[in-house]
């Protein structure tokens, strides 16, 4: 017994984390959030605990968004993205419609999950020397960079 | 290069001529080891008080004459809607604004007024805003976050305002900036750097992005910042000096300086290349305050910029170019600490090879702006001293060289007179000619609100400027010695709001100063009764310390202290207001246990956009130990225990950099922690 009303206490807290991580993407409206946790219940694999499967979750995420934008973006990026962009919650619901609603979810997300900062391009800065040496005579200070000149 | 040539020797015979007549007064009745001292403080006080005066008088001059100070090629102006050409093609500009725990909400303020600005010029494509943080405390860094997300999404820039927060401020400001050169610098040409109070008009960004352009030999194009939304007397005083006097004493400077000028730290666009290649700081030798990481990096990075073959321009002549200052005496004496330091770690750059002579003197400038109240407080006490000697010992009539009359001490009083008169005027002329430039304009004098109001202005400044000068002298005094001492300031925050001193805080940190005036009155009063009346305006400023500095820092009611900007108020500045009021509304309530970091645990976008922007590495600079109780705390948290624990300052930054801790908490999930 004892077991059995582990097993349901576990498919409780499931059912309950899906529709949170549901919501946690916008969707507010109970019946919808019920609808796609029992659709994601059914996908995610058996015996894995709740935080295992939300995570599993995330990388379908993570998976998806690639194949949808073609850039590698976190989960975390692709739920700020959504919570962002008030029309991709209604746009998600909309996609076992039809592709126009995913071609649309595509163009939101793409806006939403611009990055935060441009890709990284390292220059690197040369420490310079501050040590005592030869002071510059007050004529030849004045000579300008090759580069500034254009030479 | 003439011109340069004619204020040293300006400014060196003024002070030959002074510290000469100075030694004949003294030396009247002979010459002894005190007076020598005089002299030499005199002389180093008098070139000093010189440079400024044929400085200012030089900006007056310029600026009578309707000439460009310097030689930089200018922009030409655009017809309305025109695009600017020089920007049509390259890279975009990087305006990069570093903040340290600073009020968000008024930081974004300010970047959306400048982006609206930019806008209304159709002239926005070019620009990139970098909020570029190394907020430390949890709680504005979580603000942070909420009101940047909010501003891209209402202005829909997600495309032109970026953040990045680092999980260690590592070299402080200056490392805040490389770190962006290092990293994101090769997709630009230029960067405008801006202070987290900066604020510029969408014209002068244009106008300094295309002056960049125009001028490739240009390393750093220096703006110079106008004082605003000061509401204090005692910023109110400062803003309205700044702004009257300001601009002369700028185009003098610049004038002399041309393209080996310096620059302030911000309100200033430099070309990035020139800055990767030059301005590399290493870490001074030896333990703090004058070791470590370079406080003061903008004099260094301009010698080194310069150093590196590139020209440091300093504009006097554009508006647009705003910033704020400390509203108490007492604030802007933090700030100041800071610089002390900074300059004074100078003296270990001073003699770095192949600097170019104008940026060693700029840093030596730096240096004496620290050390002249010390010089000014010496030379008081040795002229207190020579006075006191005087009066109690008897003076020598009959000398042991042989001669039929007495001889009597000699003071002439009339040259003693005309220097100080020469002083005077070298103080105070400057100041009249500003005022006096605005008052024969009856356009000019409507804009400071009419000419008694300028003139009471003026007069005000005055005397309030006599007043605060000795308690100055002594916290700066402080300040050096504090240093030298080998005590570090750190890196505080500024307080840029409402900062009213209370009684206690006043006598608190000026009793010592009235404690000094009342043994300076009682010692010349008793022994050097004829020095009294001279010391007069000092032993009134520190006497008066404790009131001057609580009633200065009070909000002034009446519209003294008027400048041109408080009669048609920059559309710009009504517009950072505006948006700092909404997005002070978008900033999370503090949960009194958790702080913020409540918001980033309870609100699902709140902690899919802090987990978004959170830097892979930041749990690397997170101590084990604080993580560990943060992560138990959290787990109280979330088994329901009322009250909650509370969370540190230091805990709360763990539990934020903490991905596994955060990634299910707005679900309910507790996280299964190894």
């Amino acid at each position: 017994m004892a077991g059995v009303a582990g097993s349901s206490d576990r498919v409780r807290g499931l059912v309950h984390a899906l529709c949170a991580y549901v919501a946690s993407y916008g969707v507010h409206d109970l019946s919808h959030q019920r609808r796609i946790a029992a659709q994601l219940g059914r996908l995610a694999p058996h015996k894995l605990s709740v935080e295992q499967t939300l995570q599993w979750l995330d990388r379908q995420v993570e998976n998806w968004a690639f194949a949808l934008l073609g850039q590698c973006l976190t989960a975390h990026q692709v739920r700020a993205a959504f919570l962002s962009d008030r029309r991709a919650p209604d746009l998600l619901l909309q996609i076992p419609d039809g592709s126009p609603a995913f071609a649309a979810l595509a163009t939101a997300l793409r806006q939403a999950c611009k990055p935060a900062m441009p890709p990284v391009r390292v220059t690197p800065m040369p420490i310079q020397s501050l040590a005592r040496g030869r002071w510059t005579p007050a004529v030849g200070a004045d000579a300008l960079h090759p580069q500034s000149v254009g030479r | 290069m003439l011109i340069r040539f004619l204020v040293f020797v300006l400014t060196a015979a003024t002070a030959l001529f002074g510290t000469v007549v100075w030694a004949d007064l003294l030396g009247a009745n002979g010459i002894t080891g005190l007076d020598r001292v005089q002299i030499v403080l005199f002389a180093i006080t008098f070139s000093w008080l010189s440079l400024f005066f044929w400085s200012s008088l030089l900006g007056w001059i310029v600026g009578l004459l309707g000439r460009k100070p310097i030689a930089l090629v200018y922009p030409p102006p655009l017809a309305v809607g025109e695009a600017a050409p020089e920007l049509q093609e390259g890279k975009p500009v990087a305006i990069v604004v570093p903040v340290y725990n600073e009020d968000p909400a008024a930081v974004m303020g300010r970047v959306a007024a400048m982006l609206r600005s930019l806008r209304a010029l159709q002239a926005i494509k070019p620009f990139h805003f970098f909020i570029l943080s190394d907020t430390t405390d949890p709680d504005v860094a979580v603000a942070e976050q909420a009101c940047w997300h909010a501003l891209v999404q209402q202005e829909e820039a997600r495309d032109c305002i970026f953040y990045r927060r680092r999980p260690r401020n590592t070299g402080r400001k200056a490392g805040n900036i490389a770190e962006f050169c290092e990293n994101y610098g090769a997709h630009y040409e230029h960067m405008i750097v801006l202070d987290a109070d900066s604020l510029l008009t969408g014209p002068t960004l244009l106008w300094l992005a295309r002056a960049g352009r125009l001028n490739p030999t240009a390393g750093i194009i220096q703006a110079l910042p106008t004082i605003i939304g000061s509401h204090s007397f005692y910023a109110r005083a400062q803003q309205f000096a700044a702004r009257l006097y300001g601009p002369m004493l700028a185009r003098g400077i610049s004038c002399w300086h041309q393209g080996d000028s310096n620059y302030w730290g911000h309100n200033a666009i430099i070309r990035v290349d020139a800055f990767t290649q030059c301005c590399g700081l290493p870490t001074l030798p030896g333990p703090p305050p004058l070791g470590g990481h370079v406080l003061s990096h903008d004099f260094v990075e301009a010698a080194l910029i310069r150093r590196g073959g590139w020209q440091v321009w300093l504009v006097s002549d554009i508006e647009g170019c705003f910033e704020q200052m400390p509203q108490s005496l007492i604030e802007n004496g933090k700030r100041e600490r800071r610089w002390v330091q900074g300059n004074l770690q100078h003296s270990k750059i001073l003699l770095a090879a192949g600097l170019h002579p104008l940026s060693r003197l700029h840093l030596v400038m730096g240096i004496l702006a620290y050390l002249a109240p010390i010089f000014g407080l010496l030379f008081l006490l040795v002229g207190l001293a020579s006075s006191i000697r005087a009066n109690l010992v008897p003076p020598d009539y009959f000398p042991d060289t042989p001669t039929l009359f007495p001889t009597w001490p000699i003071f002439d009083g009339d040259r003693a007179l005309q220097l100080l008169a020469l002083v005077v005027v070298m103080l105070t002329l400057p100041k009249l000619l500003a005022a006096l430039s605005v008052i024969v304009s009856p356009t000019q004098s409507k804009k400071w609100g009419g000419r008694v109001r300028l003139l009471t202005g003026v007069l005000t400044e005055h005397l309030f400027t006599i007043l605060i000068a000795p308690i100055m002298m002594l916290i700066q005094t402080g300040f050096v010695l504090d240093v030298l001492l080998g005590r570090d300031s750190g890196w505080g925050a500024q307080n840029r709001g409402d900062a009213t001193t209370s009684w206690p805080e006043g006598w608190q940190r000026h009793r010592g100063h009235f404690i000094a005036g009342v043994v300076l009155a009682g010692i010349s009063w008793l022994y050097a009764p004829s020095l009294f009346w001279w010391l007069s305006p000092i032993l009134a400023g520190l006497l008066l310390a404790v009131p001057v500095s609580v009633y200065s820092s009070r909000p002034l009611r009446h519209k003294l202290f008027f400048i041109p900007e408080e009669l048609v108020v920059p559309a710009e500045v009504s517009t950072a207001t505006h948006v700092e009021a909404e997005l002070a509304n978008v900033v999370p309530p503090s949960d009194p246990a958790f702080g913020r970091v409540a918001a980033v645990l309870d609100d699902a976008q709140l902690n899919a956009l802090h987990l978004s922007l959170l830097p892979a590495q930041a749990l690397k600079h997170i101590d084990a130990d604080e993580l560990a109780k943060a992560r138990r705390k959290l787990a109280l948290r979330q088994s329901g225990i009322v009250p909650p624990p509370v969370l540190s300052a230091r805990e709360r930054a763990a539990l934020l950099a903490d991905e596994m801790s955060l990634r299910y908490a707005p679900l309910g999930v507790r996280p299964e922690l190894p």
